[in-house]
């Protein structure tokens, strides 16, 4: 056997292991479901990606002009998916130390390299390249196109050596703690524009919608990987050199990323020299230090800076900003509606909390060996969460102000921060019950994404709730009055809700 | 005072605690011996309600850590053998954090880590972070960290492991300034010369049960030892099969 596939084997079971013992009864169930082998650990998420991948392809059946836009959508959400789930893989085997032990053997970087990307593909990397390739084959059969299942196929295993490299990349910078400021503010940065990267399926259609050229897509989008693959399909010969090259590009940056994590790996998690210096300390006191160190530690880790801002923020601005653009389209009176957005806002932004308890597992287990209750964690996570996105009540404030004046501002502030330190509470309340009794079973892998996405959900639907009862005086009957009673609604829910919240986290008295 | 009453734990169908009674008394330093995975990390663990006995009981000064750890927690100075910390605070930040978390007003706190940081000379780190302290480094901050509620009740797991000379000193003296003010001192080491110079009662552990109690001389005594190490061998069963395992590779 090649010495990379060994240490594959040994990475693989060994990640293997330490995510059962982990992460508990939830995620073993999971692995029951999916894992054990190559073709389990794929098979979820090759069916999932089968039938996106179809379902996008269908109108490209019918329509030729359907095929470059479809194909590089399609080659948009592997790339995405692929280097998400690759750089949260290289996190834990960074953070777990997985390969440290193999640092002092006489292990070269390539044999690394083909053990890594093997892992990779074992995990649920091959199912990823079923983004694409279906789809392609579709198209292929159905129009006799058979240059289309060519450079699909190509596109799939391009992307995915790109979605792996980007994904080490990130993945071995997340570990790293730096002093430098400006260092951790160009990561966060990056991270949110990797987060933000969702932008583009919205940004794309836009720029599609009523192109009526053969490709279905502006001329210059053709030459763009992984658009450009379906159009060298299409026999656009820029599109070919384009694919190619960025083909031969993706390799290299899978190189460069193994590499870097190799070097990431076998230095140890802190690269920091010795002699940096020693800096100012000062020893303060009081009720806000917990505030204080979930603060620091969220400042010096831009990855989770990122996560939490993006969903606690970014992310339901998303959804609501083209609902709001049709509101102030339709000259509607943006102002009477602005608590009910400021409640939704709030309301959905709590979920952000999850990626403080990720955070705090750095340390967690010294948490256990404090005189800490369950309930004043909680409460705990939720202000920071509050104090991390309170530069965004300000911007929400003056928006409110700007479009319906000092009052409805003042209306969108207070509903949007009571609701979002309200959710944030309720929705800690829940996580810190769920913390696990022994300590060292605290580790950013506790609370699955799964949860998240259910909290998310849950929150969409009951705010979602919330706000539209809120909005409905004002939509029936117009005039003042009814606007005034939609506000107050808007902040008797959002008070109902920091209620409620408060008081969960006071009803649990259970220690760490 | 910290007392076990016939405490029992299993993991599985391990047994790390086999009705074990013991009391370790306050106002001496109390030392706990044990091969690997003989339950000495289990029943430390216990006193701050870390882990929960499957039967028998256990107290701190009267506290029952199973049911209010909390409470057990705020009498408890622990210091576990495995060092996590938070690596990217300083340790200034975490002795703020810490003292907050115990409610230690803001002067006295500052007089007690000045006290620690001096004796465990960690000045010159305490703006560094966490992550790019040393081992033996780390070692002092979580004990320091555990000493800075001013506890009544010390428990120190493994506490001299890593430590430098001048540190391993000045933490024998701290245990037995402590011990002198009538704290429960307990802890734990593989180091047997070293629990013979300092404690003054000693516990072994063997396969979760207490093979063998009391101070060093009575322990030499009871057992026929001419030293800490052949009475603790004798103890636990383990001499003889030393003696087979050097026979057998040795030949001798």
């Amino acid at each position: 056997m090649a010495r990379w596939s060994e240490i594959a084997g040994i990475l693989a079971k060994e990640a293997s292991y330490r995510a059962r013992r982990r992460a508990g009864a939830e995620r073993s169930r999971l692995i029951k479901l999916v894992g054990g082998g190559l073709v389990r650990s794929n098979l979820l998420g090759a069916l999932l990606f089968t039938g996106m991948s179809l379902f996008f392809c269908i109108g490209a059946v019918f329509d030729q002009r359907f095929i470059v836009p479809m194909m590089g959508v399609l080659g948009l959400v592997e790339l995405l998916v692929g280097a998400f789930a690759t750089a949260s893989t290289v996190h834990v085997i960074l953070t777990e130390g997985l390969l440290e032990p193999l640092s002092t053997l006489p292990v070269t970087e390539s044999d690394i390299r083909l053990a890594l990307l093997s892992v990779g593909v074992y995990w649920g990397g091959l199912s990823m390249v079923f983004a694409v390739i279906p789809g392609a084959l579709l198209i292929a059969a159905r129009r006799g196109m058979w240059t289309v299942a060519l450079w699909g196929t190509l596109e799939a295993v391009a992307l995915l050596l790109l979605a792996f490299g980007v994904g080490y990349l990130l993945g071995s910078l997340s570990p790293k703690y730096t002093r430098s400021r400006i260092s951790r503010a160009l990561q966060t940065v990056a991270w949110l524009l990797f987060f933000g990267f969702g932008l583009l399926f919205q940004l794309l259609p836009h720029q599609a919608a009523g192109f009526e050229g053969e490709a279905g897509v502006p001329g210059w989008l053709l030459l763009v990987p992984p658009f450009s693959f379906p159009a060298a399909a299409l026999g656009v010969r820029e599109a070919i050199a384009s694919s190619l090259a960025f083909a031969a590009l993706s390799s290299v940056i899978l190189r460069v990323g193994a590499g870097r994590l190799w070097r990431a790996a076998s230095s140890g998690r802190f690269a920091l020299p010795t002699s940096a210096p020693t800096g100012k300390w000062v020893i303060t006191a009081g009720r806000l230090q917990p505030l204080k160190k979930d603060l620091r530690l969220l400042g010096m880790n831009p990855r989770m800076l990122a996560s939490t801002v993006y969903y606690a923020v970014i992310g339901p601005a998303i959804v609501i900003a083209p609902m709001l653009a049709d509101v102030m389209t339709g000259d509607s009176g943006i102002s009477r509606f602005l608590p009910a957005i400021g409640l939704f806002f709030g309301g959905v932004g709590g979920a952000g909390v999850y990626y403080l308890y990720a955070l705090d597992a750095e340390g967690a287990r010294l948490l256990y060996h404090l005189p800490l209750t369950r309930g004043e964690v909680a409460r705990q996570k939720a202000l920071t969460l509050a104090a991390t996105v309170s530069p965004i009540v300000l911007i929400v404030g003056v928006v409110g102000a700007l479009s319906g004046g000092m009052l409805a501002g003042l209306a969108a502030v207070v509903t949007y921060g009571l609701t979002l330190l309200g959710s944030a509470m309720l929705n800690s309340a829940i996580l810190a019950k769920r913390l696990p009794r022994e300590p060292s079973a605290w580790t950013q892998e506790t609370f699955s994404k799964g949860t998240l996405g259910l909290l998310m959900l849950a929150e969409f639907v009951v705010f979602g709730a919330a706000a539209a009862a809120a909005v409905v005086p004002a939509m029936l009957f117009g005039g003042v009055g009814s606007d005034l009673l939609s506000t107050a609604l808007a902040l008797i829910e959002s008070i109902f809700t920091l209620y409620l919240g408060w008081k969960w986290t006071r009803g649990l008295r259970d220690p760490l | 005072m910290l007392s076990y009453l016939d405490v029992t734990k299993l993991y599985g169908e391990v047994k790390a605690l086999d009705g074990v009674t013991v009391e370790f008394r306050s106002g001496v330093i109390n030392a706990l011996l044990g091969p690997n995975g003989s339950g000495k990390s289990t029943m430390m663990k216990m006193s701050v309600g870390l882990v929960r006995p499957d039967s028998g009981q256990v107290r701190v000064d009267g506290v029952d850590p199973s049911k209010d750890p909390v409470a057990a927690r705020r009498i408890v100075g622990y210091s576990p053998e495995e060092i996590v910390l938070y690596e990217s605070l300083t340790p200034a930040e975490l002795f703020s954090f810490v003292g907050s978390i115990h409610g230690i007003p803001k002067e006295t706190l500052k007089e007690r880590v000045n006290t620690l940081i001096r004796l465990f000379r960690l000045e010159e780190y305490m703006g560094k972070l966490i992550g790019e302290l040393s081992h033996g480094n780390r070692r002092k901050v979580s004990i320091a960290l555990a000493l800075l509620h001013d506890p009544r009740v010390v428990i120190l797991d493994e506490p001299f492991s890593g430590l430098d000379p001048q540190a391993g000193k000045i933490l024998k003296e701290l245990l037995r300034k402590y011990a002198n003010e009538g704290r429960t001192v307990l802890f734990s080491t593989h180091v047997l010369e070293l629990a013979e110079a300092v404690a003054d009662r000693i516990t072994i552990l063997h396969q979760g049960r207490v093979v063998g109690f009391g101070s060093p001389k009575d322990l030499k005594e009871r057992l026929a030892a001419a030293d800490l190490e052949t009475a603790f061998l004798k103890a636990t069963g383990l001499s003889e099969e030393v003696r087979e395992l050097l026979e057998t590779l040795w030949g001798s």
